[in-house]
């Protein structure tokens, strides 16, 4: 109990920390909304525009940083994420709502995907130490991490969407895919999200595979295994109940910290594939100085890996006894 | 009677825009490189953040002013005339004209939106109320009347490019700024269809005042991430249409027999000075400077040779016939190195003897800092460029790149040496390019805003020349003007003209004819969601 109460302490402690850091950080990079927007337009917009777009935007009167820090907070506390600069007058949360459903589909399932995959790959390569096939899966998913994905992915999409037209070239569904939820409408989705899905599974896989090789070679030499199988057991039980799941704990925690990331996109693949996610909102804010859809965007990435860490003390506590007993 | 007809006609209509909707026939479909917002056609909101058909395919403007040769193209507004003192502007609007909800478009609309500006300052981006006019008003149902405190012909362009909207709608909107108009009511040649994060669909508009045209029955816009994604789409077919600064469109005209592109000169890239800081502050040093870089060399670096280098005079190549006499054409600076060379030490910067460049004082010169936009790598390699050259007369610089807002911050609250940055005004005449360049009321101290004056330079000619420039509608007594402008600007170089800068048109001809071209200069290139793309939109007709 005094376990998860101090993590519920700490929790809101950081998340004040995130809140704050947030608010500071944009506001030291220099220049303001206004001007760059001047400057993004490149000489179509009249420098007389910038008093009405100040007056427009709510920029022109905005009193001091200290009582714009605390509104800030009171609005946070209500969940009033202002609108957006760059996309006025849309509301910050209406803009994080379109994309964020594209960004947890692929992002959060590719990243699920591909910590299934790695480590089922790593228990293998980790387990079957000596066999050819076992060995090869260290070099190549070495190899496969550290690719540059950017150059990855605009190659699958130069080939396979442009050359041979298997795949679409851009977008997350076709242009007039028809009501959602449809059978068309999810064939046209799934078209869609083949080709950025397999670029992310096939570059990230390598370190889980490689994270949990690791994890199995080091609990191999255990000796609660020497005594398990001096006791009898098979192999099959040794490898599920117990290499298993103390190889996994501490790729776990890793995954928690991942699945939290997943909501601050993927920006190469969003890019790469035109797929709108919230890392390309994301790219924009910051280079467009949008301040509210900016705070908004990195509040959201920071209590999603603290929510996430936090889930996964909660069930660090169920899975390690050790843990549980105080003993960790 | 009456109504039993107007029912009909209605449910005629519904009728057969649900089956253009089923079934467009022929659509024009147009990529764009970033992703759009909300579903918002507010046609006062600044270009990103209304959707793209707004100003282009579906709110008229009164005139369509062509930014390359000034060509005006009557829209929802017939003639135009300035008064003799030129303080008042009579435009007769176009009859015949029906709101696309059946109602009748007149001259009221058009005052209403204009003093609609006024009632809401934060819509004025043109800041026309801020130019001297004192008063819009509607005589009649078919003429406007513009009154002026002060003559101000330039701002005539701003006047045309403004979007009609109907009177009957706005006047009950409270808060014009925020909101999202979206079901819009307006008078042009596409009404609404469909919006979704991926296309955007326009059908046409079946009431349309024009009889014959548009020939396409319907415009889709689909959104990529990027200018490489955008790209693809036009080398693959996809699309017919997109404005997409790639760095080598003669590639991609020779990639397929149904590619072309159309890059116009619209602008120029500069090499400002900030004439605040010394030695820049020295006329003589500008011109020494200005006669050491090859802009030729810059140009081909900087845009593999699609885009030529810049006229020295600041003329864009469209408006020189009419603008730049020939007397001062031979009197601009040529590249010149041993010219330059010994201009600098005549101007009392000497050579040490390792080669470096001495101030007045005797000391060396320090290092200069080019501003340039962070990862541009176009303005990058100019500065590169520019660099090599200085450094072959002695004079040391550095490349400073900063991200957007400390770049447009730097340029404009004068804190930089030396940056590349294109004219923070332009138009269809030199008058933009130097006002905004030029004009006193558009600079500012050293730590406060200009908003377009980035060099701080003025001078007396070029002043009185600019007010009198736009207090005339008479042609010969602008030329005049003009001469004069450019006399001056030439003497004292308060900045370099480096390469041209151009509109980014692609087409892929596959499926359409009609596209504008150089041979066929009918609107200006500009972008797919401005007022010039209206006029392609009609002209296209399917193969």
């Amino acid at each position: 109990m005094p376990y998860l109460l101090r993590k519920v302490v700490i929790l809101v402690f950081t998340l004040w920390v995130a809140a704050t850091l947030n608010f500071v950080l944009p506001r030291l990079v220099p220049g303001d909304p206004v001007s760059v927007m001047l400057a993004k337009y490149q000489g179509r917009l009249d420098p007389s525009a910038v008093d009405a777009l100040k007056i427009a935007y709510g920029l022109n009167d905005l009193g001091s940083p200290v009582s714009q820090y605390f509104s800030y907070l009171g609005r946070l506390l209500h969940g009033d994420f202002g609108r957006s600069i760059s996309l006025f007058p849309t509301p910050v949360t209406d803009v994080i709502g379109q994309a964020l459903p594209y960004t947890l589909g692929l992002v959060g399932i590719t990243t699920i995907l591909s910590f299934v995959i790695g480590t089922a790959l790593g228990l293998y390569s980790g387990w079957r130490r000596g066999q050819t096939g076992a060995d090869a899966l260290t070099p190549v998913s070495l190899f496969l991490s550290s690719m540059p994905y950017f150059w990855f992915a605009l190659v699958m999409l130069y080939v396979f969407a442009f050359q041979l037209k298997w795949f679409p070239l851009s977008g997350a569904l076709d242009p007039f895919p028809g009501a959602a939820f449809t059978a068309g409408w999810w064939s046209s989705l799934l078209r869609h999200a083949a080709l950025p899905a397999f670029t992310i599974l096939v570059t990230s896989v390598g370190g889980w595979l490689i994270t949990m090789r690791n994890n199995v070679v080091s609990v191999a030499s255990e000796d609660y295994l020497a005594f398990a199988r001096a006791k009898g057991l098979t192999e099959r039980r040794i490898l599920s109940r117990y290499v298993l799941r103390n190889a996994l704990l501490p790729s776990f925690t890793s995954f928690g910290m991942a699945l939290g990331f997943v909501v601050g996109g993927s920006i190469l693949t969003e890019i790469v594939f035109s797929y709108p996610g919230l890392g390309f909102y994301l790219y924009q804010a910051v280079v467009g100085l949008d301040y509210p859809l900016m705070q908004a965007i990195f509040f959201i990435i920071a209590l999603a890996v603290l929510l996430a860490n936090f889930a996964v003390d909660l069930i660090n506590v169920l899975l390690d006894p050790r843990v549980r007993e105080g003993r960790a | 009677m009456k109504y039993n007809v107007l029912t009909l006609s209605v449910m005629l209509l519904a009728s057969a825009s649900v089956s253009l909707a089923q079934n467009p026939k022929s659509t024009f479909t147009v990529v764009r490189s970033d992703q759009w917002g909300a579903q918002n056609f507010n046609p006062f909101s600044p270009a990103s953040q209304h959707l793209l058909p707004t100003n282009s395919a579906i709110y008229e403007t009164l005139f369509f002013v062509n930014s390359i040769d000034g060509k005006v193209t009557p829209v929802l507004g017939t003639k135009y005339t300035w008064s003799k003192d030129n303080k008042t502007l009579t435009v007769t609007t176009r009859g015949g004209v029906k709101w696309n909800d059946g109602q009748t478009f007149d001259a009221t609309d058009a005052a209403f939106t204009f003093n609609y500006l006024k009632q809401y300052p934060a819509l004025d981006t043109t800041g026309l109320w801020k130019s001297g006019l004192t008063s819009v008003t509607a005589p009649n149902a078919s003429t406007v009347v513009f009154n002026f405190n002060a003559a101000n012909t330039p701002v005539f362009v701003y006047i045309a490019n403004t979007p009609i909207v109907p009177q009957h709608v706005w006047k009950d909107v409270k808060d014009p700024a925020t909101f999202t108009n979206a079901k819009p009511v307006a008078t042009g040649p596409f009404v609404f269809d469909s919006y979704s994060q991926q296309a955007l669909r326009v059908l046409k508009n079946p009431n349309y005042w024009m009889k014959s045209q548009p020939y396409i029955d319907a415009v889709v816009w689909v959104s990529t991430s990027s200018n490489d994604a955008a790209l693809l789409k036009l080398l693959s077919g996809d699309v017919d249409y997109g404005y997409v600064g790639i760095s080598d469109p003669k590639g991609f005209a020779a990639k397929g027999p149904n590619n072309a592109y159309w890059w116009p000169t619209n602008n120029i890239n500069f090499l400002y000075f900030n004439t605040v800081k010394a030695p820049f502050n020295d006329a003589a040093f500008r011109r020494a400077v200005a006669q050491a870089i090859d802009t030729k060399q810059v140009a081909s670096k900087a845009y593999i040779s699609a885009v030529p280098a810049a006229n020295a005079a600041s003329i864009f190549p469209a408006q020189q016939s009419t603008w730049l006499p020939a007397s001062l054409k031979a009197q601009a600076p040529t590249f010149n190195v041993a010219a330059a060379d010994k201009a600098l030490t005549a101007a009392g910067y000497k050579k040490n003897a390792q080669g470096v460049r001495l101030g007045k004082d005797g000391q060396p010169l320090p290092t200069y800092k080019i501003l340039v936009g962070a990862g541009w790598t176009d303005f990058i390699t100019m500065a590169q460029v520019v660099g090599d050259n200085l450094k072959k007369v002695g004079i040391n610089t550095s490349i400073d790149q900063q991200a957007w807002g400390s770049y447009s911050g730097g340029l404009q609250t004068g804190t930089y040496d030396m940056g590349i940055s294109w004219g923070w005004g332009n138009g269809s005449n030199p008058y933009y390019t130097f006002n905004a360049a030029f004009s006193p009321d558009l600079s500012a101290p050293v730590g406060k805003s200009a908003p377009s004056n980035l060099s701080r330079y003025t001078n007396p000619t070029i002043t009185a020349a600019l007010k009198s420039f736009s207090t005339t509608s008479d042609p010969a007594a602008q030329k005049k003007a003009m001469s004069a402008i450019i006399a001056t600007v030439l003497k004292e170089t308060p900045w370099v003209p480096l390469t041209d800068r151009t509109q980014f048109s692609l087409f892929n001809t596959s499926r359409f004819t009609g596209f504008p071209s150089a041979q066929n200069p009918y609107n200006d290139a500009s972008p797919d969601d401005t007022a010039g793309a209206r006029l392609m939109y009609l002209n296209v007709k399917p193969k």
